[in-house]
């Protein structure tokens, strides 16, 4: 995909979800007491993005950028991914009460390490280091948090 | 007046006040590198022990502090690419990408450097000039202010680079995130779709560390790192990093000058002094399209701008009574708790303490200095890391303090999905800094043109014709189009020539 069709389907995007977000601001009420209410930068702002995205797919197809233009590299979306999705996992899991915040730490920093390891295989020395983090980090943090900022950690 | 400082800056050059002031400014330093931990933080935890402290302890310790964690919020933006504070956004654009380079101690010194030159810059102001200038700051109306914000949001999205109309969609929709929730004034409700959540609005640090701490590293996979076989310069080589800051003479001033002005301003803080430094050292600079690829003069400009800042909130604060910043009212609540009342009449009254402070603000700035060139070293060390092993603990470090802000677990999916909005945006191309400062920026300017507005019934005009207000927004045009209209004439040059 080259950076012109991004950029067509962004703004496309933005298009749209600006004219929703447009018509919903059409129901904050009009203020009593003041001569512009909270209404005028919730639907100022969607018309402005909405005029700028015209203006950016006028201006591409005027200049021909969207014509033109190489494939961007591929991405190492599978990584991306995994990352993303553990990271979602973590959240899920916290908020669930499944298992502590040590606990779940540790799994995700050992699981996280995995995806993003780029060498061949880990070497022992390696996985040590990885699982002292995986300890030590979520200790560390808790320590730190509960007992000196009297922070409560899920 | 200058004997009284002097006088007052050698009563502080006792071991225990120096002992006192180092430890706040080490601590600042360490919570203000700490992302959704602050100065602010530190400050509210240590308030009540200065209860129990002489007054004169106390100042210098929580100075200490202030100084430190503005100082301090630089270091893991440059370091890992997460800004500690919202202050240090515009530093992290430039001083990462030197960092991913492998000059990551490189940067730190400048940056240490030029917050020092900020820091001492906005102390001669406020030891010099204090009085004239706030008196004149508090002639600014809502208009003046919210022409302020605006021209910091317009040039913020010029200052993005490339693609302007991508830096203004940017903005806009940081702006338009920052009205989530209930209205400030009206209180209905906007853009919250029903949540009950949603009604107290989207927190600064899950949205920050969404976009630089879970996009940021997200989107960075797929790079390949450069860092780890990039030695780290020696300590002579920090010192000659920190010397080479003073090529930049002319921006350093400059922008020492603004932050400066920018904090004796009453709440408008850090973040937007370093925003218009930065913008307006692009706007000047020979190479603007270096901005946010690792240009020196972005981190000189965004660090002076928002070290200055800290100097030039004290002002408002010994003179009027005025707060400059939140770290200024903790500061404040300190000194009434020690019965002693900040304004006009402080330095008729409590002349000692009045003195005191400039002279403590001068002895952390110097501190701030020293501590953070002795651990550039080793804090440029962090590139070092295997990305598997830095990448875990950063986003463990993000999710928990996003947490601790608001014990809400609601706060992390926020952080979550702005990370998830941060690779679309870099996979969209957009710039991310405009949309943080839109988004930090948006609620100040709402507040102060629609309170603006109330006093003209509804009418725009006061801010064309009010002079400084008017000043301000041409100034803000100029510099957005400064850039355009010197690129255009080197194109015409280039073609002739």
């Amino acid at each position: 995909m080259t950076q012109a069709q991004r950029d067509w389907i962004t703004y496309l995007v933005l298009l749209l979800s600006m004219g929703a977000l447009y018509l919903n601001a059409g129901s904050i009420p009009d203020s009593m007491f003041e001569p512009v209410g909270g209404r005028f930068l919730a639907q100022f702002i969607p018309a402005l993005v909405a005029a700028l995205c015209v203006f950016g797919l006028v201006y591409n197809r005027i200049s021909g950028s969207d014509q033109s233009g190489a494939a961007i590299g591929t991405l190492k979306l599978s990584a991306q991914m995994f990352v993303l999705l553990f990271a979602y996992a973590f959240g899920l899991t916290l908020g669930g009460g499944l298992t502590g915040f040590v606990a779940v730490s540790a799994l995700f920093v050992i699981a996280m390490s995995w995806v993003l390891f780029e060498g061949d295989r880990l070497t022992n020395r390696q996985i040590a280091w990885v699982v002292g983090l995986a300890v030590s980090l979520p200790l560390g943090i808790g320590l730190v948090f509960t007992r000196l900022l009297f922070v409560n950690l899920p | 007046m200058l004997e009284n400082i002097l006088s007052a800056i050698i009563a502080h050059m006792d071991l225990w006040l120096i002992a006192v002031s180092a430890f706040g400014v080490a601590l600042g330093i360490v919570f203000g590198a700490i992302p959704g931990l602050n100065q602010g933080v530190l400050m509210v935890l240590t308030l009540p022990l200065t209860f129990y402290m002489d007054s004169l302890v106390a100042q210098v310790l929580l100075i200490g502090m202030y100084v430190g964690g503005v100082a301090g919020s630089m270091v893991t933006g440059v370091m890992i690419g997460i800004p500690g504070s919202p202050a240090s956004v515009m530093t992290t654009f430039d001083g990462h990408a030197m960092a991913k380079r492998g000059q990551g101690a490189r940067a730190l010194a400048l940056g240490v450097t030029a917050s020092f030159v900020g820091g001492l810059i906005s102390w001669l102001v406020l030891a010099t000039a204090s009085v004239p200038l706030a008196r004149f700051a508090i002639t600014f109306s809502g208009f003046e202010m919210a022409a302020l914000v605006f021209g910091g949001l317009l040039m913020i999205a010029s200052a993005s680079g490339g693609n302007m109309t991508k830096g203004l969609i940017a903005g806009a929709l940081g702006v338009l995130v920052s009205l989530v929730g209930l209205d400030p004034i009206t209180t209905d409700p906007r853009f919250t779709f029903g949540f009950e959540k949603l009604e107290a609005g989207l927190g600064i640090f899950p949205v920050l560390l969404g976009i630089f701490a879970i996009g940021g590293l997200v989107s960075d996979i797929q790079q390949p790192r450069q860092a780890d076989t990039v030695a780290i310069p020696g300590f002579v080589q920090i010192i000659r990093a920190a010397g080479s800051t003073l090529r930049y003479w002319q921006n350093l001033i400059r922008s020492s000058l603004i932050g400066t002005w920018i904090g004796i301003l009453p709440g408008i803080g850090a973040n937007i002094g370093a925003v218009i430094s930065y913008t307006v050292a692009r706007s000047l600079s020979r190479d603007p399209n270096a901005f946010g690829k690792g240009a020196e003069e972005g981190i000189v400009a965004s660090e002076a701008g928002n070290n200055a800042t800290v100097g030039g909130a004290l002002v408002p604060m010994i003179t009027l009574g005025i707060p400059g910043s939140a770290a200024d009212v903790i500061l404040m609540a300190a000194l009434i708790f020690h019965n002693i009342q900040p304004g006009p009449l402080m330095m008729v009254e409590h002349e000692a303490t009045f003195f005191g402070i400039i002279a403590t603000y001068f002895v952390a700035t110097i501190l701030m200095f020293v501590i953070l060139v002795a651990s550039c070293r080793y804090l440029g060390r962090i590139t070092e890391i295997p990305r598997h092993i830095l990448a875990p603990l950063i986003f463990v470090v993000a999710i928990i303090g996003t947490y601790s802000i608001n014990g809400q677990m609601f706060d992390i999916w926020i952080m979550l999905i702005f990370g998830v909005i941060g690779v679309l945006m870099k996979w969209s191309n957009i710039p991310t800094a405009p949309f943080v400062i839109g988004f930090i920026l948006a609620p100040l300017f709402e507040a102060n043109m629609r309170s603006a507005l109330m006093t003209s019934d509804g009418s725009f005009a006061p801010f064309f014709t009010r002079p400084i207000s008017l000043g301000i927004l041409i100034f803000a045009v100029l510099f957005v189009v400064w850039p355009m209209v010197t690129g255009a004439l080197r194109r015409r040059s280039g073609q002739t020539g």
